[in-house]
């Protein structure tokens, strides 16, 4: 009895255990109506990659993806989720019905700059070019202060500065070429291919310096945008405006200039803001609260650019899920036929041991559906449920030959699922943790699909390990306890071949 | 138990794992046998390279279902749309999927073709713009995938071979390694003498190859571990025959667990 891996009292509660638990816990599952997460290529949505124009630091990343999860939140589509995929950030938003207009609100990748106004410009001309420098601004052209010479009891420039025509063979500058350290020439809000456009020096501070802003009616009316800035924003914000006292502060987002607002064109002398401000011009409602929305969540540290992005329809991906699973199950009943013509009744162990990995398989990603940890289950994630398949039965297979090699060596089915199950778990446990090892490494360091792919291997993986002890040890020692002498087809006698051809 | 009075065929001795192939004696034929299927597939890979998809080398793609039109009205509707050079290709027996490069436009001029091919698309197959699928990769994406996918690749073979090295032996794990980057060569020269696409897929599907082939390869390292535990220092057999052994009481389960893993797929 020393052979023996364990009391038949301990095999019976475990083999009991383990399949209460199993369709118990699917039977909760059920109940309560959980289902898995399902990804967007099987729900449908969208999906967008984004990374940084320039080097950001890991707090700037942190930061945008804070921003992201507002800007998405305010759109009001449940389940999405903003991430950070090493330096990338990852947008996802399953089973939206309109992608594109989701995409247009969260591909806005909002950056903020306030810049000086130099001057204005007449529009590009056909055959304007892109410049790598842009040159200063014609002296008599130079929106400064003294140029401007603002009256005071007006709030108005008393001069009327023309446009600059030296910049008409000059291009509006590229969005990716758009950088807070650069000189650049922008449309304003609005403008049509016609209009004039700012040429702006670098800029002076960024979005980061505001804290919130609000669109409200001013006492005659008028839409204003009105601001406060951070304690560490504020000061910056007088050095800013102090340098361009009674000269234009050009507002920019995204390449287009919002507003140009003069500084405290009422006042003589410039006195300090204190931490908040109104910026009025001709708004409308929608406009005021457009630079207001952007003002407050869309000051993203780092201008963003795309990297890719992926819209699917909820039919193509409820296609591919009825595909997928499909596939799976057709194979999963080759595989069941197959192992039951070779293995007869340890075939129907397998049977057995499958639906109980599945019970347990698809309660656990149900319940993880639930919680933020785990990837949402995409076409990746059932290509490593149906892979998981072959290692599952695989550890079937190994312990199966092995009682025919006992079986072979002449001991009796008895004491054979004893033995060969020592050896066959020593064989199982060194697969499957090289199988889960390099589950963890891909789940750790690859990116996308391979992701959702690596994290449902490893832990069908784990149930392998887990069912392989707590079910197949069990069911099959006590078959073979009991069985031993039967020679039905249904023995395991038969399924092993073994000492029964001589009969 | 006298087996061989029946004189059992192939498949019976295969079942009992009763085969005698001599695995080490011949194994100048395998080693020759996979020499050419690798030389032949690096050949390929020299002279034709690989057949990327747009997630490798940036561009852009739309998928629609369409029951009831063809790939020349299809085809037609996004030229117009202001596609140059569109793929179009029908997937399955009514999924439609039309690629094109539009990397080297603008932003402003990417989103307003792209959205032009959705409607047009769209009204191809009689339904609403957003039952058509859209996806856009950028041009330094594939590399960024790819080298994601090839830091993962030598960290796990490193993490393999230090594994097999403490559980098995040093020799086991180099064994190991060569049977590892074997399958990936042969895998690789497959692809490029089809002209198979290289998708994400196809990196997930090249991944589990290697899991299949080291789950085997420590599956029979393990058998070889036991059988020759203790009996070599007899002298009565040497490590040769100890492995043959050991793979021909394996290949019944190799053979099981491949059809297993081969039939799902189909």
């Amino acid at each position: 009895m020393a052979q023996q891996v364990g009391s038949r009292r301990s095999l019976v509660v475990s083999l009991f255990l383990t399949i209460v638990i199993a369709f118990g816990s699917l039977g909760v599952t059920l109940a309560l109506g959980w289902g898995p997460k399902l990804g967007l290529d099987l729900a449908g949505g969208l999906s967008v990659v984004y990374k940084p124009a320039t080097p950001a630091s890991k707090a700037d990343m942190q930061e945008v993806v804070t921003i992201l999860t507002n800007r998405v939140n305010g759109l009001g589509v449940s389940g999405a989720e903003v991430n950070l995929q090493g330096k990338d950030v990852v947008v996802s938003v399953p089973g939206v019905t309109d992608a594109r207009a989701v995409l247009a609100a969260v591909g806005q990748t909002a950056q903020l700059l306030f810049r000086p106004v130099l001057c204005e410009t007449p529009p590009a001309a056909k055959t304007a070019k892109a410049a790598s420098a842009i040159p200063a601004c014609a002296s008599q052209y130079a929106m400064t202060a003294a140029n401007l010479n603002v009256n005071t009891s007006t709030g108005n420039p008393t001069n009327n500065i023309a446009a600059d025509p030296a910049y008409e063979s000059i291009a509006t500058t590229l969005p990716q070429k758009d950088l807070a350290k650069d000189y650049v020439i922008l449309p304003a809000l609005g403008a049509s291919k016609n209009s004039d456009r700012y040429v702006l020096g670098p800029a002076q501070l960024t979005g980061k310096s505001v804290k919130s802003a609000v669109a409200q009616q001013n006492q005659i009316g008028q839409w204003v945008v009105n601001y406060t800035l951070t304690s560490t924003g504020s000061p910056l914000w007088d050095k800013v405006a102090e340098a361009n006292f009674h000269a234009l502060l050009a507002i920019e987002l995204d390449g287009v200039v919002q507003s140009a607002p003069l500084i405290q064109p009422s006042q003589a002398t410039f006195t300090s803001f204190a931490g908040q401000g109104e910026i009025s011009g001709s708004f409308t409602e929608a406009s005021a609260k457009n630079l207001a929305l952007a003002m407050e969540f869309g000051s993203l540290p780092v201008r963003l650019n795309p990297l890719t992005t992926q819209t699917v329809s909820p039919t193509l991906g409820h296609s591919a899920l009825v595909a997928g699973l499909g596939a799976g199950l057709v194979g999963l009943a080759l595989v069941l036929l197959y192992t039951i013509l070779y293995y007869r009744a340890l075939g129907l162990v397998i049977v057995l041991g499958l639906s109980v990995t599945a019970a347990l398989l698809w309660a656990i990603i149900s319940a993880l559906g639930h919680t933020a940890f785990a990837p949402s289950f995409d076409l990746a994630g059932v290509t490593g449920l149906i892979v998981s398949i072959g290692i599952t039965v695989d550890s079937y297979i190994v312990y199966f030959e092995r009682l025919k090699d006992e079986a072979r060596a002449g001991r009796s089915v008895r004491s054979s699922v004893d033995r060969g199950f020592k050896s066959a778990w020593r064989t199982v446990l060194a697969a499957d943790t090289v199988s889960l090892l390099a589950a963890v490494l891909l789940y750790i360091i690859a990116v996308g699909d391979v992701r959702g792919f690596a994290f449902f291997l490893g832990l069908s993986t784990l149930m392998d390990v887990f069912i392989t002890w707590y079910f197949t040890r069990p069911i099959v020692v006590l078959l073979g306890r009991r069985g031993s002498d039967s020679t039905s087809a249904l023995s395991l006698a038969a399924g092993l071949n073994a000492g029964v051809e001589h009969e | 138990m006298s087996n061989e009075e029946k004189a059992p065929n192939r498949f019976q001795r295969l079942y009992r794992g009763l085969t005698t192939i001599d695995f080490v004696g011949r194994r100048r034929t395998w080693f020759t046998m996979s020499l050419v299927v690798i030389l032949l597939g690096l050949g390929s890979l020299g002279v034709r390279g690989f057949n990327f998809g747009i997630d490798f080398k940036g561009g852009d793609s739309w998928e629609v279902l369409a029951p009831n039109t063809t790939i020349a009205a299809m085809t037609h509707a996004v030229e117009n749309a202001g596609l140059s050079l569109p793929t179009v290709e029908k997937l399955g027996s009514s999924t439609y999927e039309i690629t094109a490069d539009l990397n080297s436009l603008s932003a402003t001029k990417q989103l307003s073709v792209t959205n032009a091919v959705v409607d047009a698309m769209a009204k191809v197959a009689h339904v609403n713009p957003n039952q058509v699928s859209t996806s856009s990769v950028g041009p330094t994406w594939g590399s960024q995938i790819t080298d994601r996918a090839l830091e993962a690749l030598i960290i796990f073979f490193i993490a393999v071979v230090g594994y097999i090295s403490i559980r098995f032996e040093p020799k086991m794990a180099v064994a190991a390694f060569v049977a590892m980057v074997h399958d990936l060569l042969v895998t690789v020269g497959v692809y490029s003498l089809f002209g198979l696409q290289i998708s994400p897929d196809t990196v997930i599907a090249i991944l589990t190859i290697l899991g299949y082939s080291l789950y085997d390869t420590v599956v029979v390292f393990d058998r070889v571990r036991d059988n020759t535990g203790g009996v070599l220092k007899s002298g009565d057999v040497t490590y040769g025959e100890m492995v043959n052994l050991s793979m021909n009481q394996t290949l019944a389960r190799s053979i099981n667990t491949s059809l297993v893993a081969i039939l799902p797929v189909f």
